[in-house]
C-alpha cells in the first residue's frame, strides 16, 4: 500500500468537501474492498476519508418500505428482525456472502461499490481495462472460469461480486447519496454501469458522491423468495452463479414475479424478460423452465465459463420451484 | 509402555491456545528490518532492465538487492552435485535469467514492513519474454525419464520402471480389461502460516536463522552451502512451524535471501512470503497424468497392471512423482510394468506434497479397480479381498505386520457397507443421489537415522533435546511420552525440546518419520541415561531391590545431572521385511443431480500403523489427511495461465480448500497392530496414510451416485452438469 | 548461542540451554559483586524461576538458584567488550558501564531490556533491589502451576511483564529502545488492547494486525493472508469479530480490542482455549488464536442452534491442517457447559 493521508470525519459535509478538495482521495468505510485492494496496489488512492463516524447507522422500517443507513454492517442489516421479516431475500443474500467477521466489517455503503473478483483485476502484472484502462483484458484469453456470461464487452468479462446487491436489484432498491451537487435517489437499475468501452467506470456515482443510504419500496407479494448461491464450496465462496427470486402465486397463477442473478453478470442482474415470461403463467415446472431459458438469453461465454449456462437456467428452475414447494 | 497410547493433551496446546507459542517471523528481534520480495511477471525470458530507483529512495528504504549488486555466491547445485532430494536449484539474484513466474528477481529491506512492501511495487522491470509452455496436458513436449537421483519420497530412492512377468501377453489374455487415463492438476500445499525467516549475522561468518522449515538440518546445511560457509557457522531455529505439508521440507530462494538481505543491511531481517507469493517460487504437487491399464479373470483375480505416466517437473531442477510406488505393493498380481516420466515445462519446480506418489497413485489405481468392479459386477471391497497381497508382491519379502483386513473389515462394519446397493442412482435422500465408495490406503513405513540426548536432573525432572521439528504433528507430546515411558516419569516431569540445529541431528519432518526416527533415538537415549546410572553403582547403601528414584541416586553420588546422547542406525531386520502401513477408507456423498454439487456426508478410515504413540494426535493427523483427501477430490486445483505461465488463482479466495462447513463427521478407527520389526518402538507413523486412498474414495461414491466416472480431479460440479 | 559462546571452569562449552528450563536474566554491569550477596541473588531469583548471568570487563558469573557461582569463560576473540557492544551496552562518559539487563529466553531472543543511563554507586545493590521488587510482583501475579514444557515460556513472558513495572518504578534507568521509530510521516495514535492503553507512532497505513505483531509485539494473533480470506486474524473489537487485516490501527481508537492473549483475562485459560486443548481442535497452531476467537464472539452472538450452525458460523476461519470435526467438538462442549 503507498503512502495515504487520513482523515477521519463525523458528518457529510466534511466528508464531501475533503473529497472536493482531493481528486484523489475515497471515502474508507469497512474496508474490507479497499483495503484489500489497496495492499494489492490495484487501487492506490492518496488520501483516505474515514466516515466510519457518520452515523448513517439507522434502519427504519414501516408500511412505506425501508431505509437503510449507508453505514449499517451487512451482519446488523441481515440480522434485524423486521428485515430478516419482511425482506427475508435480503438477508438470505447477505448470509451467503463472506464471512461473519467480514460481515461485522462490511457497510451496505461499501457492499454497493464491491469490487470483481477477476484474477486478473487483481494482479497488476497483468492487462486488464478495468484496472489500467487501455491496457487490454487478459481474462478474455485466459482463466476465465468466475467471469460473467451477461453485459460484458469485448474490453472487460469480469463478474460484479456482491451477493446484496442481486437481493437488491430483486427488491428494486434505491440508492441514496448525497454530493458536491446535493442529494441524488438513483434507481438501482442505474446505478451499477456496464463496462462497455469503459469498464473502469462501474457506477454513476460522481467523485465525492456519498452514499447515505438504500431504501425499499414495500415487500408487497414478495415475501415468498429464495436466495440461492451455488459455489464451489458450501460456505465461504463467491459464486459461480446465484438467483434471488420471488413470487406470488394467487390460485396456480403467478401474479408477480422477481429474478436477478449473481455471479454471472457484470453487474447484479435483473432478469426482467425472465420476470414477464412468469408472470400470468401456471406455477410449474414448464413455466419456470421457459423463464430460466430467458435469464441467460444473449449469454457470451468463454471456455471456462459456458457450463454457466445451463447451472443458471437449473439454479433459476430451482429457485422457483423451492418457493413453488414453500407457498 | 504406559505412557505410550493416551491420548495426552498436547504440551504445547497451552502456548498454541493462549498466542504464546512464537512462529518464526515473530521471535523478537532488536532492530529487525523488514524484507519483502520482488517477483518475475514473466514465465521464461530474461530480465532486459531494472529501474530500482524510485525503491530506493522511498522512505525506509534500506537496500534494493538485484542480481546486478547480489553478493557473488557458490554455483547452485547440479544434476550430479546435489546433495539430497530437497537439494533444489535456487534463485538468488546470480544472473538476469527468468525461469519460471514468480522466480524472485528482487528484494526490498526497509525499517517497516509497510515501506518494504510498498517499494518493492516500485522495482520496475524489463523483460525479453519467450512464449511459455505450463501445461502437461496441452504440451508437446515429450516425456523423458527423471534424471538420476531420482528425486523421490524421503528415505528411499524409488526405481522409475519397474517390470513383472509378462503384462502384454497376460493382458491379451485377460477376460476382462479396464484401461483409463487420470489427471490430477497442481495442487499448492497452502499451509496458513506461510513460508517465514529471520536472519541474523554474528559478523561477517555466523549465522542464526530463525525459519519455518520441516528440516532444521536441511535448512542449515543449504543455507551453508548457498552462502559459502561452514556448515557449523549456521544455526537453524525453528520452535513452532504453522504447518508444512511438504512445501516446508525444501529449502527455497527466499530463504538465503533473507540472509543476504542481512548481510547487506548490516541488520537481522525478516522475510514473509505474501500469500499470493506461496503460489509458484515454494514448490506444489505437480499436474500429473496417469494411464492405468488392468487385466483380470471374470473372478476378479488380477492377471496383469500396467500403470504408466507423467508429472511436470521445471527446466532446471529435479523432481519425479513416484505414483506407482503404490501399485507395486499393493495387490497381488504376477505381471506388472510400471513407467514414470516427467515433462520439463515452464514452471517452479515442484515437491513432495502430503503423501507423494502414494497419494497421486492411489488416486489412480483405485478409481481403475472401482471400475474393474463395476465391470464384473463384483462389490469392490471383495475384489480388493481377492487380489490381497499376503506378501510384499515386488520383492516377496513377508510384510513385518499387515493388518489390512482387519481395516477393511473395522470400516467396512462402522460404515454399514453390506448395506450398500450396487447400482449407481439407487440410493436417494429426498432430491439428493447418495453414492458410497470405497478405497484403500497405504503409506511406506520410513525410518531415517536420529540422535537424541538426554538429561537427567537432581531435581527429578529430565530434559531430552532433538533437533527435529513439530510441524503440527504433536512431536513436543509424543517425544515427551516416549521419553517419560522410557524414564519412568510423569509426563509433566519431562521437557522435550526441538527445532534447533544445536542439538542432536535428526531428519526433516517428511515421510511420516518422525514419530519412528526421532521416537526411537528418545527411546535410546532415555534408556541410555538411565544405564549411565545404572553403572555408577549402589555406593550409597540404598536397598538395590528397591527401583530407586533416579534424583535419589543422583543425589547419593552428588550429581547435579547425568547426560547420554544416542545416535541411531538403520535396523537391520528392514531388509528382511517389506514395511508399510494400511487403512480402508469408506466414504458417502451426496450429489444434486441438478446442480451437480457434491458433499461428503459421511467417511470412515480404519488404519493400522504399529503403535499408536498418542491416540489425540494420531487421529488428529489421520483426520486432516482424510479431509485433505476430501479437498483433493473437490476442491484443490493450481490453474496456469496458459500465455502468461503464472498462477492466477494465487489466494484464500480462489485457491480453495475446504471450510468447516464442507466437512461433515468423520469416523477414525486404529486397528491394534503390534510390529516388533520396524523399529524399537513399533511406528510406523501417521502424518500422509489419512490422504491416500481418499480421493479415489470420493471419486468412487460420485460415481455411485451419479453414474458419472470423474477422472480429472477435481470434481467441480461443471463436470457434473 | 553463537554470539555469547560460554565455557565453564571444566572446559565446557555452556548454552543457555543448560540452564535448563529457565528464563535468563543477564546484567551488564561496570562492577557488581555477586560472590558477595550470593545468597540473597539466590533467592530472589529463586523466586522469579530464573538464572542471572552477570558479565563485567573482568569476569562472566553464572547463577541458578540452586547452584554456586559459576565462573565461565568467554570463548574466542574479542573479550566482553564485545560482548557489551553487541548487546549495545556503551560506556559513559565518565568511561564506565551502565548497568544493563536483559530477560533471554528460550529462543536465546531478548524479550526485555533496560539499559540504565549511567553506572551507579552501587550497582550490585541497584540489581538486588531491582530483582526484589520484580520478585514480589511476581508472586502477587503468580499464576497456577503448568507443566514443565510451558514454565519457561510462561515465566518469561511474566518475568519481562514485571520487570517492566519494576523499572518504568525505579528512576535512572532510561526507557527501553523501543524499535527505531521509522521517521517520516506517523501519527501517534492510541490503542487501548486487552485492557491496556498503548500509544504508538505508526503510519495511517498500518493495520491493526500489523500494528499488534510488529508494534505491540502481540503476536498471539496471526497473518494467514492478509486479505480477509482465512480469519487466521480474527479479533473483537467492541465486543465483534473482525478480520484485523482489513481494518487500519488509526481506525479503531475508540472502541476495546481483545485479542487471544487478553482472552482469559489473566485467569490461566479461557474455557474456549481449554476445550480446544481438551479436544485437540488443532494441529500446527497457527489458525487456532482466529479460531478461538470466532468461537468466543460466535457464541457471544447468540445464533447458534446446532452443530450444523456452527461450522456454518465458523466458515470464516480456515484450517489447513483440517481440524475441523475437532472445532466444533470444542466448541459445543463449551456450548453444552451453557
Amino acid at each position: 500500500m503507498r503512502e495515504i493521508r487520513y482523515l477521519s470525519v463525523a458528518a457529510e459535509g466534511p466528508a464531501i468537501r475533503a473529497l472536493q478538495a482531493d481528486t484523489d482521495a475515497t471515502y474508507l468505510a469497512g474496508g474490507t474492498s479497499l483495503l484489500d485492494l489497496m495492499k494489492l496496489e490495484v487501487l492506490n488512492f492518496a488520501q483516505l476519508v474515514d466516515v466510519n463516524a457518520i452515523p448513517l447507522t439507522k434502519i427504519e422500517v414501516s408500511n412505506d418500505g425501508a431505509r437503510i443507513g449507508s453505514m449499517v454492517r451487512n451482519s446488523d442489516l441481515a440480522l434485524h428482525p423486521e428485515i430478516a421479516a419482511r425482506y427475508p431475500l435480503l438477508s438470505e443474500a447477505l448470509l451467503s456472502g463472506a464471512s461473519p467477521q467480514i460481515r461485522n466489517m462490511a457497510t451496505v455503503g461499501g457492499n454497493l461499490l464491491q469490487r470483481t473478483r477477476c484474477y486478473y483485476y487483481r494482479d497488476p502484472s497483468t492487462a486488464c481495462n478495468k484496472r489500467n484502462p487501455g491496457s487490454g483484458c487478459a481474462a478474455i484469453d485466459g482463466y476465465n472460469r468466475n467471469h460473467a456470461i451477461l453485459g460484458t464487452s469485448d474490453h472487460c468479462i469480469a463478474t460484479h461480486a456482491s451477493d446484496m446487491c442481486v437481493a437488491l436489484a430483486a427488491l428494486d432498491a434505491v440508492v441514496h447519496t448525497q454530493g458536491p451537487g446535493g442529494e441524488r435517489h438513483i434507481p438501482f437499475a442505474e446505478f451499477h454501469r456496464l463496462p462497455g468501452d469503459h469498464p473502469e467506470i462501474e457506477s454513476v456515482l460522481q467523485h465525492g458522491e456519498l452514499i447515505t443510504a438504500v431504501s425499499l419500496p414495500p415487500p408487497t407479494g414478495l415475501r415468498q423468495s429464495r436466495y440461492l448461491k451455488i459455489r464451489d464450496r458450501a460456505s465461504y465462496a463467491f459464486a459461480l452463479s446465484a438467483v434471488a427470486a420471488a413470487l406470488r402465486i394467487e390460485g396456480n397463477l403467478i401474479r408477480g414475479a422477481r429474478i436477478a442473478l449473481g455471479g454471472v453478470g457484470t453487474k447484479p442482474w435483473r432478469a426482467v424478460e425472465a420476470e414477464q415470461a412468469l408472470v400470468g403463467k401456471p406455477a410449474n415446472r414448464a413455466t419456470f423452465t421457459l423463464a430460466a431459458a430467458e435469464t441467460v438469453r444473449g449469454a457470451r461465454t468463454r471456455p471456462h465459463n459456458a457450463f454457466k449456462v445451463e447451472l443458471t437456467r437449473r439454479a433459476v428452475v430451482r429457485a422457483l420451484s423451492t418457493i413453488r414447494g414453500a407457498s | 509402555m504406559k505412557k505410550i497410547g493416551p491420548p495426552v493433551d498436547r504440551v504445547d496446546g497451552p502456548l498454541k491456545v493462549t498466542g504464546g507459542a512464537r512462529y518464526a517471523a515473530e521471535v523478537p528481534v532488536a532492530r529487525v528490518a523488514h524484507a519483502v520480495l520482488v517477483l518475475s511477471t514473466i514465465a521464461r525470458g530474461r530480465i532486459t532492465g531494472m529501474d530500482t530507483g524510485k525503491a530506493e529512495r522511498a522512505p525506509g528504504v534500506l537496500a534494493v538487492i538485484t542480481h546486478k549488486n547480489a553478493m557473488h555466491l557458490p554455483p547452485q547445485p547440479t544434476r550430479e552435485t546435489r546433495a539430497s532430494q530437497g537439494d533444489h536449484v535456487l534463485q538468488l539474484l546470480q544472473d538476469d535469467h527468468v525461469l519460471y513466474n514468480r522466480q524472485p528477481i528482487a528484494i526490498v529491506v526497509a525499517d517497516t514492513f509497510e515501506r518494504a512492501q510498498h517499494a518493492a511495487h516500485l522495482v520496475a522491470v524489463r523483460y525479453e519474454a519467450a512464449p511459455v509452455d505450463v501445461d502437461l496436458l496441452r504440451t508437446r513436449t515429450a516425456a523423458r525419464a527423471p534424471h538420476p537421483p531420482y528425486h523421490g519420497t524421503v528415505a528411499q530412492t524409488l526405481p522409475v520402471e519397474s517390470r513383472r512377468g509378462d503384462v502384454a501377453a497376460a493382458l491379451a489374455a485377460a477376460a476382462v480389461r479396464v484401461e483409463e487415463v487420470y489427471t490430477i492438476p497442481a495442487e499448492t500445499h497452502n499451509p496458513m502460516e506461510p513460508h517465514a525467516t529471520i536472519a541474523v549475522w554474528h559478523g561477517p561468518t555466523h549465522l542464526t536463522v530463525y525459519d519455518s522449515t520441516q528440516g532444521v538440518f536441511e535448512d542449515q546445511r543449504k543455507l551453508a552451502a548457498s552462502l559459502g560457509l561452514p556448515r557449523e557457522n549456521v544455526r537453524v531455529i525453528s520452535h513452532y512451524i504453522g504447518g508444512g505439508f511438504g512445501t516446508k521440507g525444501a529449502v527455497w530462494s527466499h530463504v538465503p535471501l533473507a540472509a543476504m538481505a542481512a548481510q547487506k543491511v548490516g541488520r537481522p531481517v525478516k522475510l514473509v512470503l505474501s500469500r499470493p507469493q506461496m503460489f509458484g517460487p515454494v514448490g506444489a504437487r505437480p499436474q500429473i497424468e496417469q494411464r492405468v491399464v488392468i487385466g483380470a479373470g471374470r473372478d476378479g483375480v488380477l492377471a496383469a497392471i500396467r500403470h504408466e505416466g507423467r508429472s511436470s517437473v521445471s527446466q532446471f531442477d529435479q523432481f519425479c512423482e513416484h505414483f506407482t510406488a503404490p501399485t507395486r505393493a499393493l495387490y497381488k498380481c504376477p505381471n506388472l510394468d510400471t513407467t514414470e516420466r516427467v515433462v520439463s515445462l515452464d514452471i517452479a519446480t515442484p515437491c513432495q506434497m502430503r503423501a507423494p506418489g502414494e497419494v497421486t497413485g492411489t488416486f489412480a489405481l483405485e478409481s481403475a479397480l472401482d471400475e474393474l468392479a463395476v465391470k464384473l459386477a463384483i462389490d469392490p471391497l471383495e475384489l480388493r479381498l481377492r487380489n490381497y497381497a499376503e506378501t510384499d508382491p515386488e520383492t516377496g519379502r513377508p510384510w513385518s505386520s499387515k493388518s489390512l483386513r482387519q481395516c477393511y473389515q473395522t470400516a467396512a462394519e462402522k460404515f454399514g457397507w453390506s448395506r450398500k446397493k450396487p447400482q449407481p442412482r439407487s440410493m436417494v435422500d429426498g432430491k439428493l443421489l447418495v453414492g458410497w465408495g470405497m478405497a484403500t490406503a497405504t503409506y511406506p513405513a520410513n525410518v531415517r537415522p536420529a540422535s537424541a540426548i538426554a538429561t537427567l536432573f537432581a531435581d527429578g525432572t529430565a530434559l531430552v533435546r532433538a533437533g527435529t521439528q513439530d510441524i503440527g504433528t504433536g512431536t513436543y507430546t509424543v517425544m515427551t511420552q516416549v521419553a517419560a515411558d522410557a524414564l519412568g516419569l510423569p509426563v509433566e516431569k519431562v521437557r522435550f525440546e526441538l527445532g534447533d540445529t544445536d542439538m542432536p541431528e535428526t531428519p526433516t519432518s517428511g515421510g511420516s518419520c518422525t514419530a519412528a526416527s526421532v521416537g526411537s533415538a528418545v527411546h535410546q537415549a532415555c534408556l541410555g541415561a538411565r544405564e549411565k546410572l545404572a553403572r555408577l553403582g549402589n555406593g550409597g547403601g540404598a536397598d538395590p531391590s528397591v527401583d530407586e528414584p533416579f534424583a535419589a541416586q543422583l543425589a547419593r553420588h552428588g550429581m547435579k545431572r547425568i547426560e547420554a546422547r544416542y545416535d541411531a542406525k538403520q535396523l537391520e531386520t528392514r531388509d528382511r521385511y517389506a514395511m508399510r502401513a494400511f487403512g480402508a477408507q469408506f466414504v458417502e456423498v451426496r450429489v444434486d443431480p441438478e446442480l451437480g454439487e457434491v458433499r461428503v456426508s459421511r467417511a470412515v478410515g480404519a488404519f493400522a500403523a504399529g503403535r499408536i504413540l498418542n491416540a489425540k494426535t494420531a487421529r488428529s493427523q489421520l483426520l486432516g489427511g482424510m479431509i485433505w483427501g476430501i479437498s483433493m477430490a473437490l476442491h484443490e486445483n493450481t490453474v496456469y495461465d496458459p500465455k502468461l505461465g503464472r498462477i492466477m488463482n494465487n489466494d484464500l479466495s480462489e485457491y480453495l480448500v475446504p471450510v468447516n462447513l464442507d466437512i461433515p463427521a468423520i469416523d477414525v478407527l486404529f486397528v491394534p497392530e503390534d510390529d516388533p520389526y520396524v523399529n524399537e518402538i513399533g511406528v510406523k507413523g501417521v502424518g500422509e496414510i489419512g490422504i491416500t486412498g481418499m480421493a479415489a474414495a470420493v471419486a468412487n461414491a460420485v460415481y455411485h451416485a451419479t453414474g458419472r466416472r470423474i477422472r480429472d480431479l477435481p470434481i467441480t460440479l461443471d463436470k457434473l452438469l | 548461542m553463537r554470539s555469547f559462546p560460554l565455557r565453564d571452569a571444566r572446559g565446557r562449552l555452556v548454552s543457555l540451554h543448560d540452564v535448563r528450563g529457565r528464563p535468563t536474566l543477564i546484567a551488564f554491569a561496570s562492577r557488581l559483586d555477586l560472590e558477595a550477596r550470593r545468597d540473597q541473588f539466590r533467592g530472589e531469583l529463586r523466586s522469579l524461576g530464573a538464572a542471572l548471568i552477570v558479565i563485567t570487563r573482568e569476569t562472566i558469573a553464572l547463577l541458578a538458584p540452586d547452584d554456586d557461582v559459576e565462573t565461565l569463560e568467554l570463548v574466542g576473540d574479542g573479550g566482553t567488550d564485545a560482548l557489551f557492544a553487541h548487546f549495545g551496552v556503551k560506556p559513559g562518559a565518565d568511561g564506565a558501564h551502565p548497568l544493563g539487563l536483559f530477560v533471554v529466553d528460550g529462543d536465546e531472543a531478548v524479550v526485555w531490556q533496560q539499559i540504565a543511563t549511567s553506572a551507579g554507586t552501587d550497582d550490585t545493590e541497584e540489581l538486588l533491589a531491582a530483582l526484589r521488587r520484580a520478585a514480589t510482583l511476581r508472586q502477587e501475579a503468580s499464576s497456577a502451576a503448568q507443566p514443565l514444557f510451558n514454565r519457561r515460556e510462561m515465566i518469561v513472558t511474566s518475568l519481562a511483564g514485571v520487570l517492566s513495572v519494576v523499572f518504568l518504578e525505579r528512576l535512572g534507568w532510561a526507557r527501553s529502545p523501543a524499535p527505531p521509530a521509522p521517521t517520516g510521516a506517523t501519527t501517534s495514535i492510541t490503542l487501548q488492547v486487552n485492557g491496556v492503553t498503548h500509544k504508538l507512532d505508526v503510519e495511517p497505513r498500518v493495520t491493526l494486525l500489523d500494528a499488534l505483531r510488529e508494534q505491540l509485539g502481540l503476536t498471539g494473533t496471526k497473518k494467514g493472508c492478509d486479505h480477509g480470506q482465512c480469519g487466521a486474524c480474527t479479533v473483537l473489537v467492541g465486543g465483534r469479530r473482525i478480520d484485523s487485516c482489513l481494518t487500519l490501527a488509526i481506525m479503531h481508537q475508540t472502541q476495546p480490542i481483545t485479542t487471544i492473549e487478553g482472552l482469559a483475562n489473566g485467569n490461566g485459560l479461557h474455557r474456549m482455549q481449554a476445550a480446544f486443548v481438551a479436544h485437540d481442535a488443532f494441529q500446527c497452531g497457527y489458525c487456532t488464536p482466529g479460531q478461538i476467537m470466532s468461537a468466543v464472539a460466535m457464541l457471544e452472538e447468540g445464533r447458534v442452534r446446532s452443530e450444523s450452525d456452527v461450522r456454518e458460523q465458523m466458515s470464516g476461519n480456515l484450517c489447513r491442517c483440517a481440524a475441523y470435526p475437532n472445532i466444533v467438538a470444542a466448541i459445543t462442549s463449551v456450548m453444552g457447559k451453557g
